[in-house]
């Protein structure tokens, strides 16, 4: 009887964490790190704000055998990069738009270069978003590729993304990031 | 019975034998605690039966439980694998390793998994793979031989990477 009110105990006990925890954490970090992580994804959530890529940051340490410390720093730099991006890009942001603004942030771009696009293009930012971002990993300044995504904004989104396919021409072609946009952005008139 | 209970028998057997008394009562007093130990063992052993059983449907109905939360949970976690997400597109990974004997893409779209997509060897040392990816950036990298970290060489995109290898991005436009 003892053993059974104890088992019972343990349970309930566990139960309510159990629970509330995401089971890829569980199964791929060692339990006080997916804990840690947990705490961190729920703070996420609290503040409206997603939790997805905080998730997955922590699965791609894990993958990584990264230590458990690093792992946690990792998810929590994300988390404030998320914070600034939702305030940077305002109350109506959507989930997609606050994580690419996030590894815009982490990428290089400001909360200015942020702010500057959702003031400069109205309506959905995830194109844009998205273009910044793939231009800031292909070398170039965040501040010239805000101002140019600005510039484009009466050509469509889909301007922006031949805009990407011309810097990797030019890359291609064996130039520096920078005389890279310079030559695209040339062709691509204004 | 345990060697200890064995010990204090034989010890409470000497110290009653060691006992004047009339003759043959040595024998019945060894008789009499053997027969209290066979006794007492009879009478503990469906204590200890009833214990075991207990802790044993405990720790089973525990076990249940766990297994029926870990089900309830693994449910919602994790991407679909059976099923591309709405307004997936196919993209093809490549990447050129004539000397790998395993190549796999891991990314934000299988939980960084290595197991979980690996490439197939081709013409020239190419390994490739087509996975259906929903709209929006993702970060991958690919895993060689099972322990070489390596972003994808043919991508013009970079992020940096907060575990030290690098990771690149493929964008994949929402039809629209």
């Amino acid at each position: 009887m003892r053993w059974r009110r104890l088992c019972c105990v343990a349970f309930l006990a566990l139960a309510p964490r159990l629970e509330g925890q995401d089971a890829r954490l569980t199964e791929r970090l060692a339990l006080p790190t997916a804990a840690a992580v947990q705490q961190l994804v729920d703070s996420a959530a609290t503040a409206g704000l997603p939790t997805e890529p905080l998730i997955d940051l922590a699965l791609e340490g894990a993958a990584k055998g990264a230590t458990d410390q690093r792992i946690v720093a990792a998810v929590d730099r994300l988390w404030l990069a998320l914070r600034s991006a939702a305030e940077a890009l305002g109350a109506g942001a959507s989930p997609g738009e606050i994580i690419l603004g996030a590894y815009g942030l982490r990428q290089g771009m400001s909360p200015a270069n942020l702010m500057t696009l959702r003031a400069g293009r109205p309506g959905d930012l995830t194109v844009p978003l998205t273009v910044a971002l793939d231009l800031a990993g292909r070398g170039v300044l965040p501040d010239s590729a805000t101002a140019a995504i600005i510039e484009l904004a009466p050509r469509g989104d889909r301007d922006l993304r031949r805009l990407v396919q011309e810097v990797d021409r030019s890359l291609a072609g064996g130039g520096t990031p920078e005389e890279a946009w310079h030559s695209a952005r040339l062709r691509f008139g204004p | 019975m345990t060697d200890r209970h064995e010990d204090l028998v034989e010890r409470a057997g000497e110290t009653l034998r060691g006992e004047s008394g009339p003759p043959g009562m040595e024998e019945r007093i060894s008789r009499r605690v053997m027969a209290g130990i066979r006794d007492g063992a009879q009478r503990r052993r469906p204590r200890t039966a009833a214990l075991r059983l207990g802790a044993l449907a405990a720790g089973a109905s525990a076990a249940a439980m766990m297994l029926w939360w870990l089900a309830g949970a693994g449910a919602g976690a994790g991407p679909d694998q059976t099923e591309p997400a709405p307004g997936a597109t196919r993209h093809r990974f490549a990447l050129v390793a004539p000397r790998a004997t395993s190549v796999a893409v891991v990314g934000d779209f299988n939980d960084w998994d290595p197991q979980a997509s690996r490439l197939r060897s081709g013409r020239n040392g190419t390994w490739t793979l087509e996975l259906a990816l929903p709209p929006g950036s993702h970060r991958y990298a690919f895993v060689v031989d099972g322990t070489h970290w390596l972003p994808d060489p043919a991508s013009g995109a970079t992020i940096a990477d907060d575990f030290g290898d690098g990771n690149s991005i493929v964008t994949i436009v929402g039809r629209s």
